[in-house]
């Protein structure tokens, strides 16, 4: 491992393939069962709709769909990493290519514009610096129409 | 198997009680049931404590106080169905033929405000602001909105109608009105959840006494049936805390329809059957949800039964007759005993301003954290 992928690590680290460096190389890991083919954001002890443990690593998709949405309008109980002072922000759960469902932090949205169904595009972005220096790097969504703006 | 009865039922109100310790609302929550059962402490042969955030042993804690008898007693906890899970231990003590007497006592003094996010999720969703369970009920009212058409409106129709239920409910935490208006220009929490159409946690305790129904006579003239008490787990494809990878491929019945399908099976009745309900509205919206989910009506349909004034007191099948959580609060290892509670007082007719006619069945709901779910079905 080099000096500077050292310096990043992920929020989960099965979430995400390694080294996790440079940025734009990172992308979603997710499992895939066997026997009955569900698929699963990050590692599983076992397939959580037919109990094998016949599982394999597959690489996610970078694109995905919002199938719900709400805005977060008080800031979160506990060790919430997100900018200070708080602002409120957008999550949904964004269905990817493989099957699979998940939980995600909406950006570089605004809120009336959110719609079900909106196409989205992966980002991966530092949360927070941990103890030891290190960018501690998670997963986001935006939507795909935005890019070409950027 | 034998068949269980309630025969006792005692309540402490759900609220803020600051200097009050939780082993003091346990004991006037228990004194109220053993003297509505008119038994003493010494009668009871087993006893089971349902809490969530108190210490280890609150129920030895709690019932010791009335003296040491020696008998067996231990707390049980499933989050939101604890006191699900506690009642279900007691009923099949005594329908096993084990015990033919039994104390079940559920009781909460929870932490101001937002629930500790770490109880229940991983430390990862709470650093990226994806641990708060107000956001899964807005993830599914926003989609249930999408497919079938609900409406925000309707939605706060169900935190109206329970605001004005609570009025009548002297063990509840809000006793206040609120106009359609009021609902709809409250702040919001989780687009389209709003502040007064969610529950606060809080303090509280219920308690019941048990017995064998072929000795109920000896204690009580008119003692309730527990017809059914069910406690499951999700299957997957559950859409809840704390959640992160959900199936866009599988569709397993939600928790709530696969409890209730074993209970009103077990108690060989149907949806039709019953009479009044208290269900866990947690926000008003999951109550729209618990109407398709219990069989009330198809899916999709949740928001004309409150359109069409089905589920007020006066209604065909009256919901959260109480006020349910939303203006009780939910202290959470009390919450679905004193849902208990309030249906032993519809089905004795001892329920005052907010009586349920005529009512002979009732059914108790509670779903959480983890997919735990527990139906209670009861009859007179």
């Amino acid at each position: 491992m080099s000096e500077e992928e050292g310096k990043y690590i992920g929020v989960r680290e099965d979430f995400f393939n390694t080294p996790m460096y440079p940025l734009k190389k990172v992308h979603l890991m997710g499992s895939r069962c066997h026997d009955c083919e569900e698929v699963f954001l990050g590692k599983v002890v076992a397939c959580q709709c037919c109990q094998s443990e016949n599982l394999e690593s597959i690489t996610l998709g970078r694109t995905g769909k919002l199938y719900s949405y709400t805005v977060v309008r008080h800031r979160p109980p506990g060790n919430y990493k997100g900018p200070e002072p708080f602002e409120p922000y957008a999550v949904g759960l964004v269905e990817l290519p493989e099957g699979v469902r998940i939980l995600s932090p909406l950006i570089d949205c605004h809120f009336d514009e959110l719609k079900i169904g909106m196409n989205l595009e992966l980002v991966i972005e530092k949360l927070y610096e941990d103890e030891e220096g290190r960018n501690v790097l998670t997963y986001k969504f935006r939507p795909q129409e935005r890019t070409e703006s950027r | 198997m034998r068949e269980v009865s309630i025969i006792g039922a005692g309540i402490h109100k759900f609220g803020r009680f600051e200097d009050k310790p939780y082993t003091q609302m346990g004991l006037e929550a228990t004194r109220m049931a053993l003297h509505d059962a008119n038994l003493e402490w010494k009668d009871i042969q087993i006893a089971y404590c349902s809490r969530v955030y108190l210490p280890a042993t609150s129920g030895v804690r709690i019932l010791t106080q009335l003296g040491r008898t020696g008998i067996s007693i231990c707390d049980v906890e499933a989050a939101c169905a604890a006191g699900g899970v506690a009642l279900r231990q007691a009923y099949l003590a005594i329908a096993s033929g084990a015990y033919d007497t039994a104390l079940v006592l559920g009781v909460e003094k929870m932490p101001r405000g937002f629930m500790d996010p770490e109880a229940i999720y991983e430390r990862w969703q709470v650093h990226m602001g994806l641990s708060q369970n107000p956001m899964w009920w807005a993830l599914r009212a926003r989609r249930h909105m999408e497919d079938y058409g609900t409406t925000e409106v309707q939605i706060a129709r169900v935190a109206v109608k329970n605001h004005k239920n609570s009025v009548y409910n002297p063990y509840a935490m809000y006793q206040k009105e609120f106009t359609l208006e009021e609902i709809l220009n409250s702040r919001l929490v989780n687009d389209p959840i709003r502040l007064l159409a969610i529950c606060a946690p809080n303090e509280g305790a219920a308690a019941l006494v048990l017995c064998a129904k072929e000795i109920a006579h000896k204690y009580k003239t008119q003692p309730i049936d527990i017809a059914a008490v069910v406690h499951r787990v999700a299957l997957y494809t559950h859409f809840s805390p704390p959640l992160y990878t959900l199936s866009a491929r599988v569709s397993n019945p939600p928790v709530t329809t696969l409890t209730a399908d074993e209970a009103y099976e077990k108690a060989g009745l149907g949806p039709e059957d019953i009479n009044v309900m208290e269900v866990q509205d947690t926000d008003a919206f999951e109550e729209i949800e618990w109407y398709e989910q219990l069989g009330l009506c198809p899916i999709g349909e949740g928001g004309r039964l409150i359109d069409e004034g089905i589920t007020e007191i006066g209604g065909k099948i009256p919901v959260n007759p109480s006020g349910g959580l939303i203006s009780k609060g939910e202290p959470i290892g009390a919450s679905h005993l004193g849902q208990v509670f309030e249906i032993v007082q519809q089905l004795r007719g001892q329920a005052g301003q907010r009586q349920v006619a005529n009512a002979k069945v009732g059914l108790a709901h509670v779903v959480g954290a983890g997919g735990n779910c527990a139906i209670t079905v009861l009859k007179s």
